[in-house]
C-alpha cells in the first residue's frame, strides 16, 4: 500500500539566527517528505516573497536559496547583511493549508572586546 | 531600451474588493503598467500563503488558478469559494524595493486611512494598491434544533416561538402572521402592543387569546439571497363556549 505522508519541518532547525553586518547570513529550513511541494522563503516585514524553491523572486540580488539534498535543507543566504535585514523570515511549504516555520534573524555589528 | 530604464512597474488601478456567496467563483485582477521583465506574485495576506507567481500556481489548493489577459492585466481565480478563502489577497511586483506596503495594508479598510491617502495624492500609488479583500457570504439557513415546530397551547398560557438561523453576515429574524393580522405583544404590566412584524429570534406570546391562533412566519435574511422562512402553527384550545 502507498502511504502518502505530508511534509513536515525538522524541529531541530534553529529559530534564532544571529548574523554580522556586512557578512552573509544563512537561514536554514529542513523539510522532510517534501514530495511535489515547494519550499519558499518570505520576509514578514512586508510579506515579500523572496524565493520559491531554487527560483529567486526578489530583485534584491543579495538573496539566494540553495537546496542541500543530502540533509533536505533549503538555505536562504542573505549577502552583505544590513541591520534592516533583521526580523522574521518564514519558510513555507506549499501544502493546503500552508505549513510555516518562522526564523528570527538578528543582525549585529561585530565588536572586539579587549580583556 | 531607454523605456525600460525610464518606466518602473506600477499599479494602474486598485484591486477591487469582492463579496461572493459560498460555493461561487471569485476573481481578483491586478492592473499593472510597465511590468517589463518583472513578475506579478499573489499572496494571501493573513496566512502569507503564496498563491502564484506569474503563470505558475504555487499553492496546492486545487481551486486556485491564474490567467492574464495581456501584459497589464493579471488575474487570480478562486473556484467555489469556502470560508477559509475569506481575507486579503496581495498582488506584488518583484521590483526593488518591492511595490506594496504592508504597514499601511493592515488598516487599509478603515475610512480614516482612505481619506488620508486620498488627500496625499503622491502616496496613493505607493500604498493603496496591491490588496483586494474577499468576503465570503453565506445565505441564511435555519438551525433545526433551535427552531420551533407547531404548538398547541391552552388559552391564557404563554409560549415562546424560536427561529434561529446561521449565515454570514449574521441573519436577522423577522416574525409576521401569515393571515396579515397584527402580532400582539404584551409586557409584564399587561400593556398590549399591536405590530405588523417583530424582529428577534424569540417571539414571546403571553396570556394568549384565541384570536392569536394561526400561522406565524419567521423569515431569516442577511442580504444574501435567498432569504428563508418557516411557518409555525399556533393552535389554541379553549373551553367550549355556549
Amino acid at each position: 500500500p502507498t502511504i502518502i505522508s505530508e511534509p513536515y519541518f525538522d524541529a531541530q532547525t534553529p529559530r534564532n539566527v544571529t548574523g554580522l553586518v556586512g557578512k552573509s547570513s544563512y537561514l536554514s529550513c529542513r523539510v522532510r517528505n517534501l514530495g511535489n511541494k515547494t519550499v519558499s522563503w518570505i520576509r514578514h516585514r512586508d510579506i515579500h516573497i523572496l524565493t520559491v524553491g531554487s527560483y529567486t523572486y526578489t530583485s534584491d540580488q543579495r538573496f539566494q536559496a540553495t537546496h542541500h539534498k543530502e540533509n533536505d535543507e533549503w538555505t536562504l543566504q542573505i549577502k552583505w547583511a544590513q541591520k534592516r535585514d533583521g526580523g522574521v523570515y518564514e519558510c513555507q511549504i506549499s501544502t493546503q493549508p500552508v505549513r510555516s516555520y518562522f526564523v528570527n534573524l538578528n543582525i549585529v555589528v561585530p565588536t572586539a572586546t579587549i580583556l | 531600451s531607454t523605456e525600460a530604464l525610464t518606466f518602473q512597474p506600477e499599479f494602474a488601478e486598485p484591486i477591487v474588493n469582492i463579496s461572493v456567496a459560498i460555493g461561487r467563483d471569485a476573481t481578483f485582477t491586478c492592473h499593472v503598467r510597465h511590468l517589463g521583465g518583472y513578475r506579478v506574485g499573489w499572496v494571501k495576506a493573513d496566512t502569507k500563503a503564496i498563491q502564484a507567481i506569474h503563470d505558475h500556481v504555487i499553492t496546492h489548493n486545487p481551486r486556485v488558478s491564474v490567467s492574464h489577459l495581456d501584459v497589464n492585466t493579471w488575474n487570480l481565480h478562486i473556484k467555489s469559494v469556502s470560508e477559509d478563502d475569506r481575507g486579503g489577497y496581495m498582488c506584488q511586483i518583484n521590483t526593488d524595493p518591492m511595490k506594496s506596503q504592508v504597514r499601511v495594508m493592515k488598516s487599509l479598510f478603515t475610512d480614516n486611512l482612505m481619506i488620508t491617502v486620498k488627500k496625499r495624492k503622491k502616496e496613493w500609488k505607493k500604498v493603496i494598491f496591491g490588496i483586494g479583500y474577499l468576503d465570503v457570504v453565506i445565505p441564511p439557513d435555519f438551525i433545526p434544533e433551535d427552531t420551533s415546530s407547531d404548538v398547541i397551547v391552552p388559552e391564557g398560557s404563554s409560549v415562546k416561538l424560536t427561529c434561529r438561523a446561521r449565515g454570514y453576515p449574521e441573519p436577522v429574524v423577522t416574525w409576521r402572521r401569515e393571515d396579515g393580522n397584527e402580532i400582539i405583544l404584551k409586557d409584564s404590566m399587561g400593556t398590549k402592543t399591536h405590530v405588523a412584524s417583530f424582529r428577534g429570534e424569540i417571539l414571546k406570546l403571553t396570556k394568549i387569546a384565541r384570536n392569536e391562533m394561526g400561522s406565524y412566519l419567521c423569515i431569516a435574511s442577511n442580504s444574501v439571497p435567498p432569504s428563508v422562512s418557516k411557518r409555525i402553527s399556533l393552535n389554541i384550545h379553549f373551553h367550549p363556549v355556549i
